[in-house]
């Protein structure tokens, strides 16, 4: 039996702090509780969803802008909770109006943000952070990524597409490198440049012209080689300063963590904030 | 002398008596020596207010860790070259 007793403002806030619309029970508001509870736990999933599908500079400042519309909504329900607790007159108690559900709603509301992040983490959007020149002028050292893990995306790569990817060698290694050959095809470097089947490729945001020639030793039989079904070929943009699969071989498929679609904290200007081309 | 006359005479004679000496110390000396109950308002309220506080640090200290939770989207692993 619940027993019925006046609404503490102080109960509703602390509430609202640990759990956006907990306050909202305590103060026998439900549903707007819910609401804010749920809407508290969506919005960031479904902003990094869009993020993930839309691949747009929009799309990665409406993630951004996500986190300033939780923190705007979880200021609002502390607010309101206070509000609702100090004007109310109705202090009748109800059902949910129980210890266990107050701390189920405070245990779900301080997991609920890890569980979100992991599963966006694993699944979605994963942030990286860029050490060096391999990719340059595309990305530079000190250049923080965001790397698209959907398997909506990662099953339909495109050549030139700028994986993240498992070191064949190292597995606790991950590497970024740029798409260039699928699975029969041959790649090889010839004079500096590249070529698919024999025909010269034109890799987007290459470097090599300008770029000192890759040491001998880094010009393996193996260019020349059919790429084994389930693998494919990885290089640099910045091929002078690079180590890929001119080094390590075919990668398998399977090692590809994402494709990297935005640069949400660049190294150098905020010019090149955004989606990658 | 009716009954009311000599009651109203012996209440009068009684009113100024003086207490003996130290009666006051006394009396204060043994209220304090008695414990105090557990309810006293002044400790009830002590206590609530303790327990307000404790309350309101702990959800901030909820509000902060929820914080930490969602800034860790960007926490970036390194790359190699």
């Amino acid at each position: 039996m619940v027993e019925s007793r006046r609404r503490q403002t102080w109960i509703a806030c602390a509430l609202s702090l640990c759990c956006p619309g907990l306050g909202h029970l305590y103060s026998g508001r439900l549903q707007r509780g819910l609401v804010l509870f749920l809407v508290s736990l969506l919005i960031l999933p479904v902003a990094a969803l869009v993020a993930g599908l839309a691949s747009s500079t929009g799309a990665l400042v409406g993630l951004i802008l996500s986190f300033v519309a939780l923190l705007g909504l979880w200021l609002f329900a502390v607010v309101d909770a206070w509000r609702i607790s100090a004007g109310s007159t109705d202090n009748s108690p109800h059902d949910y109006q129980r210890p266990l559900i107050f701390a189920l709603f405070v245990a779900a509301g301080i997991s609920s943000p890890m569980l979100c992040v992991v599963y966006i983490r694993q699944n979605l959007l994963e942030a990286f952070y860029l050490p060096s020149e391999s990719m340059a002028p595309l990305l530079r050292n000190g250049d923080h990524i965001l790397v698209n893990k959907s398997r909506w995306r990662t099953q339909n790569l495109k050549r030139w597409d700028v994986v993240v990817f498992r070191a064949p060698d190292h597995a606790d290694h991950i590497y970024i490198k740029r798409l260039v050959g699928f699975p029969g095809e041959k790649v090889s470097i010839e004079g500096g440049e590249v070529k698919v089947n024999g025909q010269p490729a034109d890799v987007p945001n290459d470097k090599t012209a300008v770029d000192i020639e890759p040491p001998e030793a880094k010009q393996q039989p193996e260019n020349k080689d059919v790429i084994p079904s389930g693998m494919c070929y990885v290089l640099g943009d910045n091929r002078g300063n690079s180590n890929d699969s001119r080094n390590f071989g075919p990668v398998a498929i399977g090692n590809i963590l994402g494709v990297a679609e935005y640069i949400y904290l660049p190294g150098d200007t905020w010019s090149r904030f955004g989606a990658l081309p | 002398m009716d009954t009311e006359t000599i009651y109203e005479k012996w209440r009068h004679d009684r009113s100024r008596v003086e207490p003996v000496a130290g009666f006051a110390d006394r009396v204060m000396r043994s209220a304090e020596a008695l414990p105090m109950p557990n309810g006293s308002p002044q400790r009830l309220s002590r206590m609530q207010g303790l327990l307000q506080m404790s309350a309101c640090a702990a959800a901030v200290l909820a509000a902060l860790i929820r914080v930490a939770e969602l800034l860790s989207l960007f926490a970036a692993s390194n790359l190699d070259n």
